[in-house]
């Protein structure tokens, strides 16, 4: 099975890509995947580990649909074949190799929920698929479970005391910031769960640089609602809504936020940025010492 | 080129993934769309606020060697980001058309004021400095060695930081002042 390795994707109308993928594989996958009571248990198991900084998810063996699963797969390579890029036509069965699309998709779900950047790595050997390209697809995949998980969490812990600058649920980079309206305090947004906590605004999120020297953003003209947060050391960059301007009005619903300032991701790669973090998680779960050293809030 | 957020999302010219390296697909720079952005970089740095010895946080932007931006730092243990009406005007230390840029001095009995250097300014100081401490130094007080002078007094300001303040008193104190004193201490 050919999968195109070209990147060229076609214009497309983000509003309808969104429109299918949360009517299509967000009602199908939140009923029919992880139950809402081992969501619970799980954050109840991990309560403590939260609080020391140990994402959600970390080491999480979900018991999973496969037919459920297979169905999704299915309904998301055509939304993604349709909207976004023809690479993801006949994606499920390039996935799956010799395996059922129940076995492959499982074990897909259960590994991106852990963040397992290993598997990605294998699996992109052996079906010959572009390991960012297995991430995106189970990332969206799992995305529906991890904001219902977040639901939960939030409800049992307070997120302002997460001390870390990756996600508590997902354990993904954050993909977007804002300064709220009243202080300008820096919340993280994470591409996963869409769930946000907060973070000193004087620290690079991904290397943790606090040298001021290395830290600056970027601003676009006729864009003065964002700003985009710079690192010379890492040399990563995060889109960052600044809600004290009066324009644009805040709509707080990630995606639109994120889809719709693809502008800045241009501006900031070419001023030689980069973000390409997503597929991989900042928790590793094989060091969680090393991972806890990314603690800095108080 | 103006492009509004919402017109972007409507109908995006870049396509959603677009080689840019959105939601993870790997970035190719050749992939990045031409548009006409004019781009500026601005650096922030973390302060004190001059004004009081409350010492409230602040972040100041600059670009290309100006202040844009003074606000409350929203991480500072203090003010968590609040400032009073003082701190909130600190734009104005940096940025203000009234502000002196130069030395004016109105000798004693004038109406007039002139302009002058900081080379003749810091000398004139520094001689009427000596002259009132001369005038007015004071060795002995009752058969003690006091060697001070009651004709100079120091008053520091919140402007001025640790280390600065130092050396301020330091040097009141080699000149035999005694009237020393701060204006944070309020």
């Amino acid at each position: 099975m050919s999968v195109p390795t070209d990147h060229n994707i076609e214009a497309a109308s983000v509003e309808a890509f969104l429109k299918a993928y949360r009517e299509g594989v967000g009602k199908l996958l939140s009923s029919t995947s992880i139950s809402e009571l081992e969501l619970s248990q799980r954050v109840a198991s991990q309560f403590d580990n939260t609080a020391s900084g140990i994402p959600l998810f970390a080491g999480f063996d979900a018991s999973l649909d496969g037919a459920g699963l297979a169905r999704i797969g299915f309904g998301l390579e055509k939304i993604l074949y349709t909207h976004v890029s023809d690479i993801f036509h006949n994606f499920v069965a390039a996935l799956s190799g010799d395996e059922t699309p129940e076995e492959a998709l499982s074990r897909l779900v259960r590994h991106t929920l852990k963040g397992d950047v290993a598997y990605f790595e294998n699996l992109s050997r052996e079906r010959s698929i572009p390991a960012d390209r297995l991430a995106f697809f189970g990332n969206f995949l799992v995305r529906p479970i991890r904001q219902r998980a977040r639901h939960v969490l939030e409800s049992a812990y307070d997120l302002d005391q997460w001390h870390y600058s990756y996600c508590p649920v997902c354990g993904l980079w954050p993909q977007m910031a804002r300064l709220e309206e009243e202080f300008g305090q820096r919340h993280l947004w994470c591409i996963g769960c869409t769930g946000q906590w907060s973070f000193p605004r004087m620290r690079c999120p991904f290397c943790l640089e606090d040298n001021q020297e290395k830290l600056g953003y970027l601003t676009v003209e006729g864009w003065e609602g964002y700003r985009i947060q710079t690192c010379d050391n890492c040399h990563h960059y995060l889109k960052t809504r600044d809600e004290r301007q009066p324009e644009p009005k805040s709509v707080s619903d990630f995606d639109i936020e994120y889809l719709g300032t693809t502008v800045l991701d241009a501006a900031a790669t070419r001023e030689g940025y980069c973000n390409d973090f997503i597929g991989l998680t900042a928790f590793n779960a094989k060091d969680p010492p090393l991972s806890r050293t990314y603690r800095q809030k108080l | 080129m103006n492009h509004s957020r919402r017109q972007f999302l409507k109908r995006s010219t870049t396509g959603i993934a677009s080689g840019i390296g959105l939601f993870g697909l790997t970035p190719r720079v050749e992939a990045v769309p031409s548009l006409e952005l004019k781009t500026s970089k601005a650096k922030e740095s973390t302060t004190i606020c001059p004004y009081c010895g409350v010492g409230c946080g602040q972040i100041v932007s600059v670009k290309s060697g100006k202040v844009i931006n003074v606000e409350g730092d929203p991480d500072h243990p203090i003010n968590e980001g609040g400032t009073c009406s003082k701190g909130s005007a600190l734009f104005q230390i940096a940025n203000n058309e009234r502000r002196l840029g130069k030395v004016r001095y109105r000798a004693p009995g004038s109406s007039q004021w002139e302009d002058k250097d900081w080379d003749w300014a810091v000398k004139q100081i520094a001689a009427r400095v000596k002259k009132t401490r001369d005038e007015t130094f004071i060795k002995q007080e009752k058969g003690k060695v006091v060697n001070r002078t009651d004709g100079i007094a120091c008053l520091g300001g919140a402007a001025l930081d640790n280390e600065e303040c130092y050396l301020l008193s330091k040097l009141a104190r080699a000149m035999g002042l005694t009237y020393l004193e701060h204006q944070a201490r309020i």
